[in-house]
């Protein structure tokens, strides 16, 4: 594959707030190298099951730390405005999200999805120590899988 | 060439200016003054393509001087700076339609000189506010809508003058210049039936936005605007 032109996971949006903007139109091309860059990513990644344990959020909560990331282009801790959330804790909320659009598909939050997930590839990539989540792994093949099964819903 | 005394336009170079300014002049609307924006930027990814829908580039001094319209040039200034206040403040004209850079947001000041800023919103209102609706609905409702609201202090909450659902199935375009052509055309169209209506009735009315089914979008994930294109391969 040439040169990637999906990029949304190697910049911080914090940084680049104009990342989403007028995005260029590439046809199927797009496609497959968004396909290419997750799966790519996953692979250097080990599998681990998923983590049921963990408390199930709100609707109304999705949707306000779903608004939160796209005004602040993070989500921070409520206590301490300064501190944001940790890398694992950005997994959860992922999956957290995955599970609402499983029942429920809302474009709005499926589009703030993508991008937390884009946003916690470009974080991994930027750690140094890789021994953190495993469960990222398993966050970007629920992704792949849900957008698969819209792509293969909307167009045919 | 005739003119509306009570309409001006404040407008950068930018799609949107150039398609609202061509279906004007071409439906003679004309408004009285141009306060133009001249921001030196790199707007590079926002190249205004050449097009079948409106003249793509043309000269704004040329254009003034040939339809008897009062151009104010506010040089590598922002909208919200006090030069482009002041300059809105001493119009006369009390309609003015907002076409300014992108991203751009009226700062409260405007509000407050007893003008009427009229803007081209992409999404039907109260229920699609916010960014890149225009992909939102297609992809929800196989529809494209617009509404022309007077601009308040919060966005996309202004009372809504028209607003129009476009069936697009015949309409043939290139698809990647969707958010440069034909989204500004589309507006641009909606617009001419609002001034319009101005030239009729020498004024325009607002309705009050209902609270429920409000939503707010932001900007579209770049994958779901390619399966939204990709989904509509007639409609655009």
């Amino acid at each position: 594959m040439k040169k990637n032109i999906y990029i949304y996971d190697q910049f911080d949006p914090k940084k680049n707030r104009f990342l989403y903007q007028y995005s260029n139109f590439y046809g199927k091309k797009f496609l497959d190298h968004y396909f290419f860059s997750r799966k790519k990513f996953t692979s250097k990644i080990s599998k681990i099951k998923k983590n049921n344990k963990i408390k199930k959020l709100s609707k109304k909560k999705i949707f306000n730390l779903c608004r939160d990331f796209e005004v602040k282009k993070r989500i921070y801790l409520e206590p301490n405005k300064k501190k944001q959330i940790s890398l694992s804790e950005y997994v959860i909320l992922s999956n957290q999200i995955l599970n609402f659009l499983k029942k429920k598909m809302d474009y709005s939050i499926l589009s703030t999805y993508l991008k937390i997930n884009d946003f916690i590839s470009f974080c991994y990539k930027k750690r140094k120590s890789k021994k953190i989540n495993r469960e990222i792994n398993k966050i970007f093949q629920d992704e792949i899988e849900l957008t698969k099964k819209l792509i293969n819903v909307k167009i045919k | 060439m005739s003119k509306l005394n009570n309409l001006a336009i404040l407008c950068a170079i930018n799609s949107r200016s150039l398609a609202y300014l061509d279906i004007l002049k071409k439906k003679k609307l004309l408004p009285s003054t141009i306060i133009l924006i001249d921001v030196k930027k790199n707007y590079r990814h926002l190249k205004i393509k050449k097009n079948k829908y409106f003249k793509s580039s043309f000269n704004l001094n040329k254009y003034a001087v040939q339809n008897n319209i009062k151009l104010i040039k506010i040089k590598n200034k922002k909208v919200n700076d006090n030069k482009c206040l002041t300059a809105v403040k001493s119009l006369k004209e009390k309609y003015i339609i907002y076409a300014a850079n992108y991203g751009d947001i009226l700062s409260k000041k405007y509000f407050n000189l007893g003008k009427k800023f009229i803007h081209v919103h992409p999404g039907k209102l109260p229920q699609y506010k916010g960014s890149t609706t225009f992909y939102y609905e297609i992809l929800q409702k196989n529809s494209i809508s617009y509404s022309v609201i007077f601009q308040n202090v919060k966005i996309d909450h202004g009372k809504v003058i028209y607003s129009h659902t476009f069936k697009l199935k015949n309409k043939k375009i290139n698809k990647s210049e969707i958010d440069h052509v034909f989204d500004p055309y589309l507006r641009s169209l909606v617009l001419e039936k609002v001034i319009k209506k101005l030239k009729k009735f020498n004024k325009l009315v607002g309705k009050k936005q209902r609270k429920r089914n409000s939503k707010v979008y932001y900007i579209i994930h770049p994958l779901l605007k390619h399966i939204c294109i990709m989904a509509k391969p007639n409609l655009f």
